[in-house]
């Protein structure tokens, strides 16, 4: 389902190596949770993995595509079908309140819109009531649960969060690894980063990180 | 309810600028309107002298020397002037061979402030019915309709209806015909026959409050009708010069002057127009520039979490594009509404103060007008639009996001 071999990846011209020789594979299916300290290359594993950038060398197969080949065009459009991407900052269009957000999506990957069900996924996330309000009139919990139902609304395999539940309240934690774990049972594969050591339970499988290289944990 | 998609964001985001939006539409109406009214003083003014000379109708017009400065200004600004000659003129103009025909006017002033008088200060112009080429013609329905010793037939800009009845020094006209409206000031002028006019000046002891100084035999000018070429006729100029040459008490007032006149009297106010549309426009285009890219600067992480969710680039680019055609047709608009409210509404004002007439535009014409106006602002948002827009497509989401961040 997603397979990189030999990924290396740098920025400041070579200066800083953000990724180096990174091999991964992961099952369709699967719940692979991430480890490591800040600026380990997490971020940008699960961005190349997106698509969302390139890396210098290495393959990166995704959902059965070499997404490395795609034009760009195709790319986009394959991110915006296959890839749920959840980010570790606030991420929520500051313009649009909580329930466009969560369907806006669901245009870029040519659905039918569904306000029921992004309601629906709200609701999941414990927002119900809060589908008008915009990004700076939720709390960060409240915010990265409304991103969570965004990433999940178009019903992508594939599921990347980045710290998604970092910096949160108990409550928020709760709900977002509870909508996590559930769409993984609905057979998403997700790769989620995080700090927390006590999440590495609840996934399948965990990897570590460290100066740009993976390791099974 | 209204899915989120393109026009979704740009409205949600226009909506979101409310300042810097208003500044940039501000500066769109500025540059839209001093074109669109420009354009429209332009034509208007033109249009207003060609149905003026084509109203006066006669090819040349001769009046007492030195005199024509005074009757070009009467024919563009409606303010009456008197002045006579000897009617014998007529005569001796006629019998040129290059001369068609002839027809002898009177100019009179109504009196101000007359109880004797329905319109005050105004222009009387005595015309003689049967000899008449250049007044009749222009009568609606039948031009060959005879005009009785007490009828008139009167401007439009004087709010009068046919039948209603009109009092000048005394003496009553019933209105026989309305011209149509030239923006000319023969649209402020009242016909009436010559020798009711005579009549009127022998009546205004005993009716008028003042008394009207005209004696049988004296005329204001001569309309001339000069013969084809091909009939032994001369070009109007050549016809003057003839003419003037010929009869020393005599200025020959060629209707084309009258063109040259307007323009000369609106090429400052249209080179002040221009002067400052060519100003606001460089800076229009910089602002429009200035402001889409540093919107684009400041809402990268927005574009890339965009990219992220699948958002193709050419949708980054229509959604900066369209956003600054969005602002551009907001300000076009705006400033043709603007200005072409002000300037139709104060065209009277305007005609005065330009000392030209003004003939507004037909609809197919104020549209042209107006839709070139609109078209240079528009051209103007997407040409500044352009490089932003094309700056924030090609960016690459994951920089955009972390450039984002910084």
């Amino acid at each position: 389902m997603i397979r990189l071999v030999g990924v290396s990846k740098s920025y400041g011209g070579g200066r800083i190596r953000a990724l180096s020789d990174v091999s991964l594979e992961a099952a369709a299916g699967s719940f692979v949770v991430i480890t490591g300290p800040s600026g380990s290359g997490k971020t940008t594993l699960l961005h190349v993995i997106g698509g969302m950038t390139r890396p210098e060398r290495g393959e990166v197969q995704v959902a059965g595509k070499s997404i490395l080949l795609l034009p760009v065009p195709e790319l986009s459009a394959f991110r915006a079908r296959a890839i749920g991407m959840i980010f570790q900052l606030p991420s929520l269009l500051p313009h649009l309140d909580a329930l466009d957000n969560v369907r806006l999506p669901l245009y870029f990957a040519g659905r039918t819109d569904d306000p029921t069900a992004a309601r629906a996924l709200l609701r999941a996330a414990g927002l119900e009531g809060r589908e008008a309000a915009f990004g700076h009139e939720l709390s960060a919990g409240q915010e990265r649960r409304v991103a969570v139902a965004r990433a999940l609304i178009v019903g992508a395999p594939i599921i990347l969060a980045d710290e998604p539940t970092g910096d949160l309240d108990p409550d928020s934690e709760a709900a977002i690894m509870k909508m996590l774990t559930e769409a993984n049972g609905r057979g998403a594969t997700i790769i989620m980063t995080t700090h927390n050591p006590a999440l590495r339970s609840r996934a399948g499988r965990s990897l570590a990180m460290k100066d740009g290289r993976l390791s099974e944990d | 309810m209204n899915r989120p998609g393109l026009l979704f964001l740009i409205r949600a985001n226009l909506r979101r600028r409310p300042f810097r939006n208003a500044i940039v539409v501000l500066c769109v109406a500025a540059l839209t309107g001093l074109q669109a009214a420009a354009a429209l003083i332009d034509h208007a003014g033109r249009k207003g002298i060609q149905l003026g000379i084509e109203r006066l109708g006669a090819d040349l017009v001769a009046v007492p020397r030195g005199l024509d400065e005074a009757i070009t200004r009467s024919y563009l600004d409606g303010r009456p002037v008197t002045f006579y000659m000897d009617a014998g003129l007529e005569r001796r103009i006629a019998a040129f061979p290059f001369v068609a025909r002839t027809s002898a006017q009177v100019f009179i002033r109504s009196l101000s402030g007359a109880a004797c008088c329905s319109a005050w200060n105004v222009m009387l112009i005595g015309f003689e019915p049967e000899s008449d080429f250049t007044v009749r013609p222009w009568l609606a329905g039948d031009p060959r309709r005879r005009v009785g010793p007490d009828e008139a037939l009167v401007g439009a800009a004087l709010g009068m209806a046919a039948g209603e009845t009109v009092r000048f020094y005394g003496r009553p006209f019933r209105v026989a015909g309305v011209f149509a409206a030239t923006g000319m000031g023969l649209d402020s002028a009242v016909f009436i026959p010559l020798s009711s006019a005579y009549a009127m000046a022998r009546e205004s002891a005993a009716k008028a409050e003042a008394p009207l100084t005209l004696a049988p035999g004296q005329i204001s000018a001569v309309a001339i009708a000069l013969k084809p070429p091909e009939q032994g006729g001369l070009p109007a100029y050549r016809a003057a010069y003839e003419l003037e040459t010929a009869l020393p008490d005599i200025s020959v007032l060629q209707p084309d002057d009258l063109l040259v006149k307007t323009e000369h009297n609106l090429r400052r106010t249209l080179q002040s127009l221009r002067a400052a549309s060519y100003i606001v426009w460089p800076v229009t285009a910089l602002l429009i520039g200035l402001v889409f890219a540093l919107a684009a600067n400041e809402r990268r992480r927005e574009f890339g979490l965009l990219r992220a969710l699948g958002a193709e680039r050419r949708f980054i680019f229509r959604l900066i594009f369209l956003e600054a055609m969005a602002l551009a047709a907001a300000g076009a608009a705006l400033g043709l509404a603007l200005s072409t409210g002000l300037v139709l509404g104060f065209s009277r004002l305007l005609a005065e103060s330009l000392a030209a007439p003004f003939a507004r535009p037909g609809v197919v014409e104020l549209f042209i007008l107006l839709a070139s106006a609109a078209a240079l602002a528009l051209a103007t948002g997407a040409a500044a639009a352009l490089y932003p827009a094309a700056r924030a497509a090609g960016l690459d989401p994951y920089e955009a996001i972390r450039g984002g961040e910084s």
